[in-house]
C-alpha cells in the first residue's frame, strides 16, 4: 500500500512523474535510485501522480504483451507449417519451447508488477480525482501548457496535492523539459512554492543547500 | 522594551538534522553507492534477469518517443 495523502508536516516533498518511474524501474538509473533512497532516509515524501504510475505500469506491460502476442502469432504459423509440410513432430517440439518462453514471460510480468508495487509503496500517490480530471480536461481543451492530455493530468494532480500538503522544501523533478518548460507551468508551481527542476543533479544540489551540506 | 523572540521562532530556523546514511547519499558519487540491499533493486534484477540494461533503455527510449508523438 502506498503512503497516504494526509499526515504530519514533513520536511520536504519531492514530486516526480512518469519518466522517474520508468527511469527507476525500467532503467535502474543510479542517480534516480540515489534520489529515491535519499527521500527514504530523510523526512521527504516522494509524490507521484496516480496517472503517472498507471502510465509507467502500462508501458512496461505493453512491452511484454508484445512478446506474448508474437509467440501467439508464431503458433499460428507453426500450425500452417505442420499441416502443409507434414512436420508435426518438429512443430510439437517448437511449440513446447514456445510454451516455456510464454511461462517465463508471464513469470517476469508478475515480477515486474511486484516491482512496480514496491516502487509505489515508497511513494505517496497524488490521486486522480474527478476534480483533477475536469481541471486537466479544461486545461487540455484550452491549449494551456503543458498541452498534452496526460501531461495536463500529471500537472493538475500535483497542483491539487501541493495545495493540501506543505513542506519546508518542495520540488518537482520533471524529466520532460520539452513539454513542461513553459513560463505558465513555472508560474503555477511557483505559486505552490515549488521548485520546478529538470535535472536530477539539481535535486541533489537543492537537498545539499537545504541541509547546509556543501 | 522590545519583546524577546520566542524559542519556537528561533527553532524553526534550524537546519533539519541528517542521519549518517543520508549525509553519505548527499556527498557520494553515484557509482559509490551500493544498492544491493535495496528490496526494489533486488526484485528488479530478478525480473529482468537475462534482459540487458541496453535493451531496457532502448525500450524506455521508444516509450519516450511515443510520448513525444502523443497529443
Amino acid at each position: 500500500m502506498a503512503r497516504g495523502t494526509s499526515g504530519k508536516q514533513v520536511t520536504a516533498i519531492l514530486a516526480v512523474e512518469t519518466n522517474f518511474a520508468i527511469g527507476v524501474i525500467w532503467e535502474q538509473r543510479p542517480l534516480l535510485l540515489r534520489i529515491k533512497r535519499l527521500c527514504e532516509k530523510t523526512d521527504t515524501i516522494l509524490v507521484i501522480p496516480e496517472i503517472a504510475l498507471v502510465e509507467a505500469k502500462s508501458s512496461l506491460m505493453k512491452r511484454i504483451d508484445k512478446q506474448l502476442e508474437a509467440i501467439q502469432q508464431f503458433r499460428f504459423w507453426l500450425n500452417d507449417i505442420a499441416r502443409a509440410a507434414g512436420m508435426k513432430e518438429h512443430v510439437l517440439q517448437i511449440k513446447h519451447a514456445l510454451s516455456n518462453m510464454e511461462a517465463e514471460l508471464q513469470r517476469r510480468k508478475q515480477l515486474i508488477l511486484e516491482a512496480v508495487s514496491i516502487f509505489a509503496q515508497a511513494c505517496t500517490i497524488a490521486p486522480l480525482t474527478p476534480q483533477v480530471w475536469i481541471k486537466a480536461y479544461l486545461r487540455w481543451q484550452a491549449k494551456i501548457p503543458p498541452f498534452k492530455e496526460l501531461d495536463c493530468l500529471v500537472m493538475e494532480s500535483l497542483l491539487g496535492f501541493l495545495q493540501r500538503r506543505k513542506a519546508k522544501l518542495t520540488m518537482f523533478l520533471n524529466l520532460d523539459r520539452e513539454d513542461f518548460d513553459h513560463p505558465e507551468v513555472h508560474g503555477e508551481f511557483r505559486q505552490r512554492k515549488t521548485l520546478l527542476l529538470f535535472d536530477p543533479s539539481d535535486v541533489i544540489a537543492e537537498f545539499r543547500r537545504f541541509y547546509g551540506v556543501m | 522594551m522590545p519583546k524577546r523572540k520566542t524559542a519556537r521562532a528561533v527553532s524553526s530556523k534550524r537546519k533539519p538534522r541528517l542521519t549518517e546514511e543520508a549525509l553519505r547519499l548527499l556527498l557520494a558519487e553515484d557509482d559509490e553507492i551500493d544498492f544491493s540491499d535495496d528490496l526494489l533493486v533486488r526484485k528488479l534484477e530478478e525480473a529482468f534477469d537475462g534482459w540487458s540494461l541496453e535493451e531496457r533503455r532502448r525500450w524506455a527510449e521508444e516509450w519516450r518517443e511515443e510520448h513525444r508523438e502523443s497529443k
